[in-house]
């Protein structure tokens, strides 16, 4: 059976394009962030640090994914403050925060007794196993996303160009940098889903870094990465549904692949 | 007719970790001045600025502007950032710069209204950048980018401007232009401008304080010629060390 026929047949793979859906609308989203302010290396720690809290989450008999969604908002504000208030060694304290977070959820999983928790599932994701209460999930982290990030598109995007100013003319910069930074977390607890955390900043950089070769406005950047996510993953799973392979890694290749084709195309064109 | 003070500086020191900064720096700024502050590199200059707009508070004395507290003005308060650091590739157009000037604390609306865009336009056609309005930030010159950064501060009308080093980088003919804007807006606009240089900035100005750790005020137009007088043949900075013995 080929993939068409494939996705009207399965539920499983219903559930993996909704899923791409979800993941795209709010990488497209964090994305454009992450990359107009240059944070990969704390989106990065978000996503390495959350297994941490999937890991307690798992050993105390909590939802994995409550503990991500907690785990993920509690280094959004950590990463946040050392960003704003660290004078020097920013870079050493997210490299720590991100190292020991993840430590820690290896030595839960570890510990925790008679359950036989595939970390592999969370470190590389199975888009192919979201269930129908994932989707529901998803689609409200999603929802905050977007509606978080409508209500606040201006002071996102005039606190990642000048934060200075924008505390000039009232805007709470600090707050407004945190909130963007929860947004971003959320996200991470999307794709983890999608992609799993190792391979989230691919999701978080690729589809940006793209949009922003051919797009000049924020805006714009948004809803071309969201659209080329939507693509990639698509591309990606047809692509491991027919030769069988790992579906994470099989979506970042396609994205890498598209950036480093439309880099060299803008490189072309403006020769 | 005596002009209202707008900005007042009570025995301001300053200290950044144990390096002292500023030490008991005096003086007022009133309605419609142009007061430039020159002063050697690391002398304070951009501290004052910064203590005025309320990022950092004083160790001690007493700073007001409109008899608050700093920080608490900032619809009335803009200000030109040192020549800009910002990000070459950030996907801005000259015109989303300008309106980030009109930018609050909640606006819960994604997009700018039509009244914002039209004072965004008629601040750009001030500064003679409106048909670059699409242009992306990053690939202005620099004269032209601080004609945006100067346009962002003034689209929300404020009734003080400061500048820090508004012509660093920009070459002399743009500098001039640039000065002469400052003075026809500072017909309605007090100014506050840093510099490290005294060039074209005493035929402008009213008043100038020198700063070095310390603050000595010229306002008198004796002082001022005697500035410009011994600039003729000396080097500015060493003038400036002549005259206030700083």
């Amino acid at each position: 059976m080929n993939f068409f026929s494939a996705v009207q047949t399965y539920s499983f793979l219903q559930n993996a394009v909704l899923a791409a859906l979800f993941a795209a609308l709010s990488c497209g989203i964090s994305g454009t962030f992450v990359h107009i302010n240059r944070i990969t290396f704390i989106a990065g720690g978000i996503a390495h640090a959350v297994l941490g809290g999937v890991g307690a989450a798992v050993f105390f008999g909590f939802s994995p994914f409550s503990g991500a969604v907690v785990t993920a908002l509690v280094f959004a504000v950590l990463l946040g403050l050392v960003r704003l208030k660290a004078t020097q060694h920013e870079d050493t304290v997210i490299g720590a925060m991100w190292a020991c977070g993840m430590s820690a959820g290896i030595i839960f999983i570890y510990l925790t007794p008679g359950y036989a928790v595939n970390l592999n599932n969370y470190l590389f994701g199975n888009i192919l196993l979201v269930s129908k209460g994932d989707i529901t999930a998803l689609s409200v982290l999603a929802a905050l996303v977007i509606l978080v990030t409508m209500l606040f598109f201006r002071q996102f995007k005039a606190v990642s160009f000048d934060e200075e100013n924008a505390a000039l003319h009232g805007v709470k910069a600090s707050f407004v940098y945190i909130l963007m930074l929860s947004v971003i977390a959320l996200t991470v607890v999307v794709l983890m889903k999608v992609v799993g955390l190792i391979l989230v900043i691919a999701f978080m950089t690729l589809p940006a870094a793209t949009a922003a070769v051919f797009q000049r406005k924020v805006g714009g950047i948004i809803v071309l990465s969201i659209i080329l996510s939507f693509v990639f993953s698509m591309g990606g799973l047809f692509v491991s549904y027919t030769w069988n392979l790992p579906t994470g890694a099989v979506i970042t290749l396609v994205s890498g692949a598209v950036y480093a084709v439309s880099l060299l195309f803008s490189k072309i064109s403006k020769n | 007719m005596d002009r209202p003070e707008v900005i007042n500086f009570d025995k301001v020191s300053f200290f950044y970790g144990k390096n002292e900064i500023l030490r008991d720096v005096t003086f007022s700024v009133k309605k419609e001045d142009f007061f430039a502050i020159i002063g050697p590199n690391g002398g304070g200059k951009t501290t004052i600025l910064r203590l005025m707009l309320g990022f950092i508070k004083p160790t001690s004395g007493k700073i007001t502007v409109f008899g608050e507290e700093p920080g608490k003005n900032f619809v009335k308060i803009a200000s030109v950032p040192q020549f800009s650091s910002h990000d070459r590739l950030f996907p801005i157009t000259v015109e989303e710069v300008v309106l980030q000037g009109l930018i609050k604390q909640a606006s819960f609306f994604p997009f700018y209204t039509k009244n914002e865009k039209a004072k965004a336009a008629d601040a750009m056609k001030r500064l003679g950048i409106l048909e670059r309005a699409d242009a992306r930030f990053g690939d202005l010159s620099g004269g032209l980018k601080q004609r945006t950064l100067i346009a962002r501060a003034i689209v929300s009308d404020p009734e003080i401007l400061l500048l820090d080093e508004p012509v660093a980088s920009v070459d002399s003919s743009v500098e001039k232009d640039i000065y002469e804007m400052l003075l026809d807006m500072n017909k309605k606009i007090t100014i506050v401008m840093v510099s490290h240089d005294i060039g074209f900035v005493s035929s402008f100005v009213n008043k100038i304080g020198c700063v070095n750790k310390i603050f000595v005020e010229h306002s008198s137009k004796d002082e001022m010629c005697c500035l410009e007088e011994h600039h003729a043949y000396s080097g500015k900075t060493t003038m400036i060390h002549h005259k206030c013995g700083i």
